[in-house]
């Protein structure tokens, strides 16, 4: 078994874990031309600067507010999609409109938003058509209190199709046989699909479910820093675009290294946390 | 039973399958058609557009309806992005094999941690990359000092192996009932031998998904060519995508202009058009792995 | 004033805020390099006031400013910018670029938007390349001032102060402004890519739509401009019966606003007071009333509604649709030839000109004067250090001069055009590049130091870029410079981008109604209070040195 995983774990350590060394840049006040050898070292002043700024605490509530909005209506969206596509009769039907979900994944997020604002936005379509019938201009693109909301539909439409991709692997691992079974005993297609494709589809769930926790404060950075003018830093301030300003515009690498440590501790303890719950609920869990 | 699905229209249903009411398929057919125009719509209008008119692109209607092809002969004029797709694919397909070989051998290697001492620790170790990454200066020290600056496996090595995908694999691999591993190991077969006749053929779905992943994360990387890649005539499609796309898009705090007249909406949508539509090819490969019910076959042929 | 005549005013104009966030030194100790005159050329008008740009009647005819290649052989390794697609590997225009030189040029091209990230790991990784394009402006590589400071590229002083630029006859044409504007704590770092002084504020007009309000000039007054923003809305300057234009397509604090704070008198940047202390431009009582000003505009309907999103492809899809009044950027020589047509602007040399802010009350506007540079090409310091190193960094400086040979000259006709009969053609003596994309792609790796874009040259009429360039001289004597701009602070490198982006994003809140006027107070003594009084620290000592 060594044999097999070996290889894979020096890829680890060469290509992960010796470039971690870098983080040692958290410490220090680091300059690319001295080098790790020759910048000054600071301690903590890094997370001193970090968490000192009442920004700081502002975007990360931002970004634990979106996450959990993701996590609660983004997240299962594609479930819901692949079951909806499973329980299709026609194969053909089902890949053809398989094929044409996963498409927005492709679209990058300069585009995606201008498409957004030609139908959504105060001069797009659905605006048009509300003057038309002499309703009053709906701010869907530019509105703080909603955007949030906006966001996460935004997630959910391009990132659904793709994301079913994983569930449809998942479902075609269930044995038919269960299904058989489950019709001798008289189960229609709903309890069909509760008991058996559900839970048969579990462990991945709740394996991406914990993979998920590890970016809790991770939230889409381009998609937010291009509509971030509209509606201002007080709804959408996230950590990575705090640090985008903060560390990286600036040049402040010891600032952004330590955001990165600070986004990878909480993570690690939301990531045990969720595997422990996890196998508490039965599933496998990662680890 | 081995096969589940048989050709045929009627046949298509499995046995135990009944046909749903009137209602739920008019529901169901209702919603479908709902989800395919809104996810259809933006890729449509991509289309449209790189194929438009300067003039009718620019009008802000839901679709723009005129036709020229002045735009994908622009960008086809020279050799610069037929090269860049040549890059990409070689590059594509060569890093997706490496990719699917190392994540297989080592998520079965470390699907049984119970067995085999110092695997979970390796586990841990990889999970860990997961959460803490490395910025970009000591990732580009790390390539350049393994001397693959310019190289392409500046673009192959560093994504090579994603502990994303390889825990998804290992889930997959650990859920293969461990009765039918175990009477082969009594049979005398050896791990490879169980790896390869038993564990993939069981698992063509989860690998064909991976497959995607990979294939497409290849595809669309650009920040590691705009990391190690100098020479210009190196640089995969996306990067020079990059050049046509990013330049204008970039954030609106623009607050300094040195450029000409940035390329044309349409050039910029045809670019795109001309870096999606080949991966978008490779998904109906991968698509085929799902459709069949694996472990019925397997467990009962 | 005609529109053509304002228009060729702006004409070698990039617009936009100048970068001035940076540390540029206290020259008290620099001996700038010497400025020469340049040596008359057929159509070239040369004007007596400092600063004003030289302007052209005509193309020039070609003649050389350098008689041998000036490299020794070997390669020259570059890191560049880049606006366009990469070149193909088969490049006419590189080949014939080693030939001249004489060396083989090994470009490394970043387009602008990775500048920052590539600067940082190209420092990082030690091999910098021979010529490295530096560009310590905001919104550029401001980081790698840090870098300079340290040491890592070499003091080009004892080789271009005062007569010794001499030996460089080229760089000897630059404008003093550049040398001075580009040096780092009163030393020589790098060559500039030179611009003109005059470039933000006078961003491009619709003409034909003025004309459509009835308006016979310019705006003479706020009330004026009022009328004919909100006009450009309000009145359906286009004719197609929809309310369907608007004047502006951008919402920032600077970029498209920049002409409403000129027409205020809103300090540029800073405002150094009597008494040697500086003041911030959001800190003076002007700032708060271009804001409300802006505030009424917007209400007024003047703003595209997703002006504060915009990103800059999307301002010029509505403008090259006819929908904005108003172009953020100036028309200048590399945008004019590039106009793609226009709904309803039939001439762009009468239906386009320059917007020239008047002052708020009638007066005269404060124009901002930028930093006349676009970064500049340094030498690595372990070049210099080497053993031949003094002659290494000579060939290099000879090459430079090549790159940087003035407008019109053969040098820079081959540079900014190519290959003649392959990348552009002579015709009626005006050079028109190819319209095949891979031959125009070809001179991906032109942006040098070439000085073309700090001269005034239209390729129309004749007398338009002398009328331009007396319009430059009335001009320049009412900007106003940023008095930071020689000035050093670690704290507005690092600090300074996330205080501008918050600065931008209270502006935009009180603009668009989230916030109200009244919030400004506030944002002065946040603004204030993280960092900026620090930063306001850090530049009256370095300027106090420098006194």
């Amino acid at each position: 078994m060594y044999a097999f995983f070996l290889p894979g774990v020096v890829f680890f350590v060469v290509f992960a874990y010796v470039p971690l060394l870098g983080n040692a840049a958290a410490f220090q006040d680091y300059s690319p031309f001295l080098g790790f050898r020759g910048s000054p070292w600071v301690g903590l002043a890094n997370f001193h600067e970090l968490f000192s700024d009442p920004q700081a605490l502002a975007a990360i509530r931002n970004t634990l507010i979106i996450s959990l909005l993701q996590v609660v209506f983004a997240f299962p969206a594609p479930i819901a999609l692949a079951l909806l596509l499973n329980s299709l009769i026609s194969p053909r039907i089902k890949r053809i409109v398989q094929s044409i979900v996963y498409l927005p994944h492709f679209i990058g997020w300069v585009i995606v938003i201008s498409i957004w604002q030609n139908v959504l936005g105060d001069t797009g379509g659905v605006n048009q058509l509300f003057s038309h019938v002499g309703m009053s201009t709906a701010h869907l693109m530019t509105d703080a209190s909603t955007f949030k909301g906006l966001l996460t539909a935004q997630v959910i439409w391009k990132e659904t199709g793709w994301g079913t991709i994983i569930f449809f692997a998942a479902i075609s691992h269930i044995s038919t046989d269960l299904y058989e079974a489950a019709v001798v005993d008289g189960a229609g297609p709903w309890r069909r699909t509760w008991h058996i494709t559900l839970p048969g589809i579990a462990n991945v769930i709740a394996l991406l479910l914990i993979l998920r926790m590890g970016d809790v404060l991770t939230v889409g950075f381009e998609q937010i820093l291009l509509q971030q003018n509209a509606v201002g830093n007080d709804a959408a301030q996230v950590v990575d675009t705090f640090v985008y300003y903060n560390g990286v515009l600036g040049g402040n690498w010891g600032l952004a290294t330590a955001a990165g440590i600070f986004k990878g501790v909480v993570g690690t303890v939301l990531v045990v946390v969720a595997n422990r719950t996890a196998k508490r609920f039965g599933t496998s869990g990662v680890f | 039973m081995a096969e589940v699905y048989r050709t045929g229209r009627r046949a298509e249903l499995p046995a135990w399958r009944e046909r749903p009411s009137a209602g739920t398929q008019f529901a169901k057919a209702l919603v479908i058609a709902v989800i395919v125009t809104v996810m259809l719509y933006p890729f449509l209008y991509v289309v449209a557009s790189s194929f438009a008119t300067p003039a009718a692109a620019n009008s802000g209607g839901l679709l723009p309806t005129s036709f020229s092809l002045d735009a994908y002969r622009s960008i086809f004029a020279g050799d610069v992005v037929t090269r860049a797709l040549l890059v990409s694919v070689g590059v594509t397909v060569a890093g997706t094999v490496l990719s699917v070989l190392f994540t297989v051998s080592t998520a079965y290697g470390l699907s049984r941690t119970k067995d085999v001492p110092g695997s979970k620790a390796a586990l841990y170790l990889i999970l860990l990359t997961m959460l803490f990454g490395a910025g970009i200066i000591p990732q580009y020290l790390l390539i350049r000092n393994l001397g693959l600056v310019d190289s392409y496996w500046s673009l192959i090595l560093p994504g090579m192996v994603s502990a994303f995908n390889l825990v998804v694999v290992r889930n997959f691999f650990m859920d293969i009932p461990a009765e039918l591993l175990e009477s082969a190991r009594i049979d005398g077969a050896g791990e490879l031998r169980i790896l390869l006749r038993i564990v993939l053929p069981l698992s063509r779905a989860v690998i064909a998904v991976i497959a995607l992943f990979y294939a497409v994360g290849y595809w669309n990387n650009f920040f590691n060519a705009m990391l190690y890649l100098n020479d210009s005539t190196k640089w995969p499609m996306p990067q020079v995508l990059n050049e046509y796309v990013l330049q204008g898009g970039q954030l609106s705090t623009v607050t300094d202009l040195h450029q000409a007249a940035p390329p044309s909406q349409t050039v910029q949508m045809a670019v795109v058009v001309i870096a999606t539509v080949p991966i978008l090819a490779v998904y109906p490969f991968a698509q085929r792995y799902f459709t069949k019910g694996v472990l019925t076959g397997a467990i009962k042929g | 004033m005609t529109g053509a005549a304002v228009g060729a005013a702006a004409l070698a104009a990039c617009s936009g805020k100048t970068g001035a966030a940076v540390p540029h030194g206290d020259v008290k100790d620099l001996k700038l390099p010497a400025h020469l005159d340049p040596s008359p050329v057929p159509g070239q008008v040369v004007s007596s006031t400092a600063g004003v740009p030289v302007a052209f009647t005509r193309y020039p005819a070609p003649y050389r400013t350098v008689t041998e290649p000036p490299g020794h052989g070997g390669t020259v390794t570059t890191f560049q910018i880049t606006y366009t697609p990469p070149p193909p590997a088969n490049n006419r225009w590189a080949d014939e670029l080693d030939k001249r030189l004489g060396v083989h040029i090994k470009p490394t091209l970043v387009s602008a938007a990775d500048l920052a990230q590539k600067t940082a790991t190209v420092i990082a990784g030690g091999d910098i390349p021979d010529l490295f394009y530096l560009n310590t402006a905001t919104g550029q590589a401001p980081a790698a001032a840090q870098s300079v400071l340290q040491g890592a590229f070499t003091d080009l002083t004892e080789y271009l102060s005062g007569d010794a630029v001499r030996d460089y006859p080229n760089l000897a044409l630059f404008p003093s402004y550049a040398w001075k504007n580009a040096s780092i704590e009163g030393r020589i770092y790098g060559v500039p890519r030179p611009e003109p002084l005059l470039q933000s504020g006078i961003p491009t007009l619709r003409l034909d739509w003025l004309r459509k309000l009835g308006m016979t000039g310019q705006p003479a007054d706020a009330d004026e401009m009022f009328a004919m923003l909100t006009g450009f809305r309000g009145q359906d300057p286009d004719g197609n019966g929809k309310k369907d234009t608007w004047a502006l397509s951008s919402l920032q604090i600077y970029w498209q606003s920049t002409p409403i704070l000129n027409m205020f008198g809103v300090p540029n940047n800073w405002r150094l007071e009597k008494d040697g202390t500086l003041t911030k431009d959001i800190e003076t009582d002007e700032f708060e009333a271009a804001t409300e000003y802006i505030v009424k505009l917007w209400k007024a309907g003047a703003f595209h509604p997703n002006a504060a999103a915009n990103t800059y492809d999307q301002q010029m899809a509505l403008w090259n649709a006819g929908k904005i009044g108003m172009s953020g950027a100036a028309l200048n020589t590399t945008y004019i030839p590039d106009v793609p047509p226009i709904p309803g602007v039939k001439n762009w040399a009468t239906d386009l000109g320059p917007l020239i802010p008047p002052g708020h009350d009638g007066g005269v506007a404060s124009l901002y004067q930028s930093s006349g540079i676009f970064g500049m090409f340094a030498i690595p310091a372990k070049v210099g250090k080497s053993a031949k190193g003094k002659e290494r960094v000579k060939e290099l400086l000879s090459i430079l001069n090549y790159l940087g040979a003035p407008f019109g000259s053969e040098e820079n006709t081959f540079l900014t055009y190519g290959v003649e009969g392959w990348n552009y053609d002579l015709t009626h003596g005006v050079p028109v590049k190819s319209t095949d994309t891979s031959r125009r792609a070809e001179l991906a790796g032109q942006y040098f130091c070439e000085p073309t874009e700090t001269v005034l040259y239209l390729p129309g009429p004749p007398t338009m870029s002398v009328t331009a360039q007396k319009q430059a001289e009335k001009l320049i004597p009412h900007t106003i410079a940023d008095p930071t701009v020689n000035l050093v602070s670690q704290s507005s490198v690092s600090r300074g981008p996330a205080l501008q982006q918050n600065l931008n994003d209270a502006f935009v809140g009180i603009v668009t109604g989230r916030k109200p006027v009244s919030a400004l107070k506030q944002l002065r003594g946040q603004w204030a209070g993280q960092g900026g009084d620090t930063i306001r620290r850090e530049f009256q000592q370095s300027l106090a040195k420098s006194r």
